[in-house]
């Protein structure tokens, strides 16, 4: 029979840990998305963004780039090559003494209800005063351009501006709202261009008149318009032949009309090719799977390649085919760099994302989850086997760069061999690769070698000698000060220092790896077995250093002459590591204080803490002795009870309080203080191994004070081994369950005392209550079994200990006995009392 | 003492419902097509007198204007009716932890008028299909009468308003605010208001608080995150659904009772959430070539493979989501109380491509009322 007692034990236990002063989690949690856990460092500006194609680079920003915010508010801050175009026609058309950017400021600076207004009330003269293309065309010879210019205006603002109250709150005769509006300017701007385009005094204002015709009948919707929509574009565009780009743009929505897929991507292909401006519409109607249908419609090299282009991009797994076929059509094609860098970036992401990141963000599913008890191990193999498929790939991608490079080298594709290499463990060879790279003055070719060289350096010299780190200090440096020339600057410096951390932990100089990862952990997310798992500096060291190293660290960050590589570890975060937020996780996780380097009553606790996990109380105190008594009540480490209790409390459930509130230093001081007295006084000994008992059992996962070993505690924890070895890319909030196990979830070095207090020999009233600890040792033990063998939460509340039938036989006379029932009517009714 | 049973039965055969409960739809579709709503397949499950609950437009906070706008308009073009419109409107709970209380009067008047100005505006679309149906006598009285007729179809065709929010304690009174505002200043004396009740706000009724309403429609699914891996099935748990209706008083107002029949496919990879696969089928039986059916309404992929946009790898892992007709029936006892006397069933949402899907719930679930 599962009695009250132990079903509401979990609700105790649960209360136990909210009461714990020292309970570290971060209740408000954002997520890390692909770009907080991809690794790549092959700069994607390499393939040189001069043609706009920075929102298509395989990364976070992809389509969301800061360049094109404009479009969801604000004004251009890029000009747009189609654009200039059009102010290029313009200009020609009206003549010289228009100056290039008088156009532009009209054409797409400010919204269009501001020319509409300065028309209607003739104020144009103050509206963009001296602006030579408004004077121009205010020229009575140029009437018929202001009459288009005009009713260009008008369709912009019937587009953008015209539902500027969103409520649309115009009223009719009714006092009700009017019928949309909108709908019956529309057509009234599409028979205007109708009828202008049939009065247009030249080809100039023919064409765009024509435009505007398919313009609005497009908006309109009208089935009916269809056939006369195509015909217009017919009539009066030739995209092959004609340059002007105004039939690009007409051509966008000839293609969104055509009902024949295959062409309609060829048509899209062709506006990407032209109209950098449309590049977000046409890649959204761009339809994968029909290339070589698509293909057909092209006759020269570069349409083909365009089409190409937007497979490949519209590609998330392995487009190589894709890129050779480019590579064969239209070698010179403007895109190859931004695929072939798409191409390396996935690779990054697929390969070195596991490797220095731990390949996904916080692992949720656990071990025991009911559907899959083996779920880890088949990650583990699936991850297995995607990687050799994704070396396989790699190989076929650095086979085609190879090739490339024999027949046409060129820097970008030195780099990229170089990289490739890299990835597939070929450091010599890629060294040399790097070494034949001809970069010139170009800066971002020399970025890129320096990242190479970066990523290369450890591989092929110790990172513990001072030449070695002297070197990397200086292409770090080389990188931070051309940082401007990255896409993600402090996301991809961040991913350098990652990568220069596994490098140093390697190597086992464990402090200088925290340090990196210190500076990468704003930007990475590693993989962590809680969600709440702190990704910073201290986990490390908690997870990774031990007692030497955390006094090596010590030694490293207190000296005084540090070499350049050490004060660049040690230095507070720079401008450019913190220049640019990319993710809501990132701009969550920043540190407000610049400062990586743990503080020393933060290591010294941490120093105290590894100590307590094995026993060391000597050690723990001096640990804990430095630290500064106000960092205690910072972090809340104070214990308004005495963890050590007293013979006359039951210590698992009633703790005397602790007057002023004990510390951490005060509460080992204390226990130090007992094992002292207990080593140099037999009489007193029963006493004290109960009373060290009850602290080490507070000291566990199950008590009011298990932040003394640990930062964090789960309600779902277990003693379950580890599911993969730590490293820089996975972090575990739980001390090692090989060593600490038994001592943490399941009570050992609690139980162990009092049955040395049993030993002695102690009254029976403490007798009784070390008992019944060592009892309730035993059913944590067991509930940790229970835990592990089951889907969490079933029957937890039903963990008992036959321990208890035992004490409740031995001691039933004491009044310690009486005294638990009396506070447990639960335990009463399970003992059958 | 057979008489003491008898009382103690009158309650229980007082509230019981004599027919079974009609079904209507929810359309929630961006764009509302003719040939969806008035299908036949359609009138199969839920007759033409019964209302389409049909979502006009959503309402969010937008930082920009300072104020409530409506956003995710559907779609109303070229489309007609041939039955009862029960217009939706969804308004994002943060709606009203950002507005001042003028701003919620402001709204629910807001609200209201653009409620009539799109069913005018479907109303003028019926006008419009009956004028073309006329004879020539008729015609020529129909185009006199225009205004009158939307009008009387207004008021003869749509007899409720739905409001659906996730409100929350915090956002408790300023909701309520609404919604007394929208019934008394701006409802038609002859419809009913009525809005959503999700599960957690039937539950914990003495946070969350009564919606001053007509009537309510408990929305008995999305029981879980759907990123929530330990979920068994984000859209409908039986058992999660038991969870909160069980062991509850009668709610203070009249229910009715909406049932999901939709699905999706949660993807994860390593265990971590990638994203929504939506309409995703769970692949057949027999069909083991992309997919490992694991138990559990999960399938593992089995090679890498490009869907749409996404970029399976095996040994990712999708969660089938989906309320099963016995799932729903199971749980049918525990909520066949709880709808009111003159209480229907809601079927969220209608999809002509999913008729097989009705076939197998609907008439079971009417049936178990």
């Amino acid at each position: 029979m599962k009695t009250l007692f132990l079903r509401l034990l979990p609700v105790f236990s649960m209360a136990f840990f909210a009461g714990s002063p020292c309970n570290r989690v971060n209740s408000c949690y954002y997520g890390p998305d692909f770009g907080d856990t991809n690794m790549a460092f092959f700069n994607p500006e390499l393939g040189n963004d001069s043609i706009g194609l920075r929102p298509f680079y395989f990364t976070q920003s992809f389509l969301f780039d800061n360049s094109y915010g404009w479009m969801w508010g604000g004004t251009p801050d890029i000009v747009f090559s189609d654009y200039r175009q059009n102010c290029t026609e313009w200009q020609a058309y009206l003549g010289k003494n228009v100056a290039f950017k008088d156009v532009y400021e009209a054409m797409y600076d400010g919204n269009p209800d501001g020319f509409l207004t300065a028309m209607k009330t003739q104020t144009l003269t103050e509206y963009k005063p001296g602006n030579t293309f408004i004077k121009a065309l205010q020229r009575p010879e140029n009437a018929a351009a202001m009459a288009y210019f005009n009713f260009a205006k008008q369709v912009e603002f019937q587009q953008f501006e015209s539902n500027e109250d969103p409520w649309a709150e115009d009223y009719n005769r009714y006092n009700w709202p009017a019928y949309n509006s909108d709908t019956l300017r529309l057509p009234r701007l599409a028979d205007e261009a109708a009828r202008q385009l049939g009065a247009a005094p030249d080809d100039f204002l023919r064409q765009r008149w024509a435009y505007q015709r398919i313009n609005t009948l497009f908006y309109l919707g009208r089935d009916e318009d269809l056939d006369s929509i195509r015909h217009i574009f017919r009539d009066n565009f030739e995209p092959r032949k004609d340059r002007s780009v105004v039939s690009a743009w007409a051509l966008l929505k000839i293609a969104e009309l055509n009902p024949n897929t295959a062409e309609a991507n060829f048509q899209l292909s062709q506006v990407f090719d032209r109209c950098e401006s449309k590049r977000f519409r046409v890649v959204q109607l761009y339809q994968r799977g029909l290339e070589k249908q698509s293909i057909a419609y092209a006759q020269t090299r570069r349409e083909r390649a365009a089409v190409l282009t937007l497979s490949a991009m519209r590609d998330p797994g392995r487009a190589l085919p894709s890129l050779l076929r480019v590579a064969e059509i239209a070698p010179e094609s403007p895109y190859f760099p931004l695929l072939l860098s798409r191409e390396i970036n996935k690779l990054e992401n697929w390969l070195l994302t596991p490797r220095f990141a731990g390949g996904s963000g916080w692992y949720s599913f656990m071990p025991d989850y009911d559907w899959d008890e083996n779920f880890d191990r088949k990650v583990d193999r699936w991850r297995a086997k995607a990687a050799v498929r994704d070396r396989e790939y790699l190989r076929e991608v650095r086979a085609f760069v190879q090739a490339q490079a024999r027949k046409q080298p060129s820097p970008l594709l030195t780099l990229a061999l170089a990289h490739l290499q890299y990835m597939e463990g070929e450091y010599e060879q890629s060294w040399r690769t790097l070494q034949a790279l001809r970069a010139g003055n170009n800066e971002l070719y020399m970025l890129q070698q320096k990242i190479q060289e970066l990523l290369l350096l450890p591989h092929r010299a110790d990172v513990r000698k001072p030449a070695v780190q002297q070197a990397l200090y200086e292409r770090l440096l080389y990188v931070r000060n051309h940082h401007r020339l990255l896409a993600e600057p402090a996301r991809q410096i961040a991913r350098i220092h990652q990568a220069l951390c596994f490098a140093f932990w390697e190597r086992g100089d464990v402090p200088r790896a925290g340090l990196l990862f210190g500076r990468s952990s704003n930007y990475v997310y590693v993989e962590s077995n809680h969600m709440w798992t702190n990704q910073g500096i201290i986990t490390f060291y908690d997870n990774l250093a031990s007692r030497s190293d955390l006094e090596a660290l010590d030694r490293l960050l207190h000296k005084p002459d540090k070499t350049p590589f050490e004060k660049y570890l040690t230095q507070r975060l720079q401008a450019e590591e913190l220049d640019g937020v990319y993710s809501e996780w990132q701009e969550f996780n920043t540190a407000t204080d610049s400062t990586i380097t743990p503080g020393t009553d933060e290591l010294y606790e941490l120093m105290g803490m590894h100590a307590m996990r094995e026993g060391d109380l000597a050690f723990a105190r001096d640990a804990f002795a430095k630290v500064d008594t106000g960092y205690w009540s910072a972090i809340g480490a104070i214990w308004t009870v005495d963890i050590t209790g007293s013979r006359n409390f039951i210590a698992a459930d009633s703790l005397s309080a602790a007057g002023q509130g004990m510390n951490k230093y005060q509460i080992v001081d204390k226990m130090f203080r007992l094992e002292q007295e207990a080593a140099q006084n037999p009489a007193k000994r029963a006493e004290n191994y109960y009373l060290l008992g009850n602290a080490w059992y507070h000291c566990s996962y199950w008590g009011r004070a298990g932040s003394m070993l640990t930062y964090y505690r789960s309600i779902s924890d277990t003693d379950e081994p580890l599911r993969r070895r730590r490293s820089p890319a996975y972090l575990n909030s739980r001390p090692d369950p090989a060593r600490y196990g038994a001592m943490f979830y399941r009570c050992a070095r609690a139980a162990r005392y009092f049955q040395k207090s049993l030993a002695c020999k102690p009254d029976p009233e403490l007798a009784a209550r070390t008992f019944y600890m060592l009892a309730e040792c035993d059913r944590r033990s067991r509930w940790v079994d229970m835990r592990r063998k089951s889907e969490y939460g079933d029957g937890e509340g039903g963990v008992a200990s036959p321990l208890f039938k035992t004490w409740a036989k031995r001691y039933k006379n004491t009044q310690a006995f009486k005294q638990c029932l009396k506070e447990c009517p639960g335990l009463e009714e399970y003992l059958g009392e | 003492m057979k008489l003491h049973y008898l009382f103690l039965f009158l309650p229980l055969l007082a509230c019981r419902r004599a027919d079974p409960p009609p079904v209507s739809f929810y359309y929630w579709k961006t764009t509302l097509s003719s040939e969806d709503v008035q299908s036949a397949a359609m009138a199969r499950f839920s007759p033409k007198t019964e209302p389409l609950y049909l979502r006009l437009f959503d309402v969010d906070y937008s930082a920009g204007h300072n104020d409530a706008i409506p956003v995710g308009e559907t779609n109303l073009e070229y489309v007609t009716f041939d039955r009862p419109v029960a217009p939706v409107v969804f308004i994002t709970n943060r709606v009203f932890t950002q507005l001042s209380g003028g701003q919620i009067d402001t709204l629910a008047a807001r609200v209201a008028r653009r409620i009539y100005k799109r069913t005018y505006y479907l109303g003028e679309r019926v006008w419009g299909h009956a004028l073309d149906n006329a004879t020539p006598e008729v015609k020529s009285v129909l185009r006199e009468q225009r205004d009158s007729f939307v009008i009387d179809w207004r008021q003869r065709m749509i007899p409720e308003v739905q409001i659906d929010c996730d409100w929350t304690p915090a956002t408790r009174d300023a909701y309520f605010r609404f919604l007394k505002v929208f019934k008394q200043d701006y409802l038609a004396q002859n419809r009913r208001l009525s809005c959503t009740i999700r599960l957690h706000q039937f539950r914990e009724r003495q946070q969350n608080g009564v919606p001053p309403v007509d009537r309510g429609t408990l929305m008995c699914y999305n029981v879980a995150s759907p990123k929530d891996t330990s979920a068994r099935n984000a859209i409908f748990d039986p058992q999660l659904v038991e969870g909160y209706v069980k062991n509850q008083s009668d709610y203070p107002i009249p229910l009715d009772i909406a049932l999901p029949a939709f699905n999706w496919g949660a993807w994860f990879r390593s265990g971590a959430f990638r994203g929504l696969l939506s309409n995703w089928d769970a692949p057949a039986s027999g069909d083991t070539t992309l997919y490992k059916a694991l138990g559990n309404n999960i399938f593992q992929v089995r090679r890498d493979e490009t869907i749409g946009n996404d970029f399976l790898r095996e040994g990712d892992l999708i969660r089938l989501d989906q309320a099963t007709p016995e799932q729903v029936l199971s749980v049918l006892p525990r909520l066949k109380p709880l709808l009111a006397g003159d209480g229907r069933l809601l079927i969220f949402d209608w999809d002509s491509t999913k008729t097989t899907g009705y076939e197998n719930l609907i008439p079971a679930a009417v049936a178990g009322f």
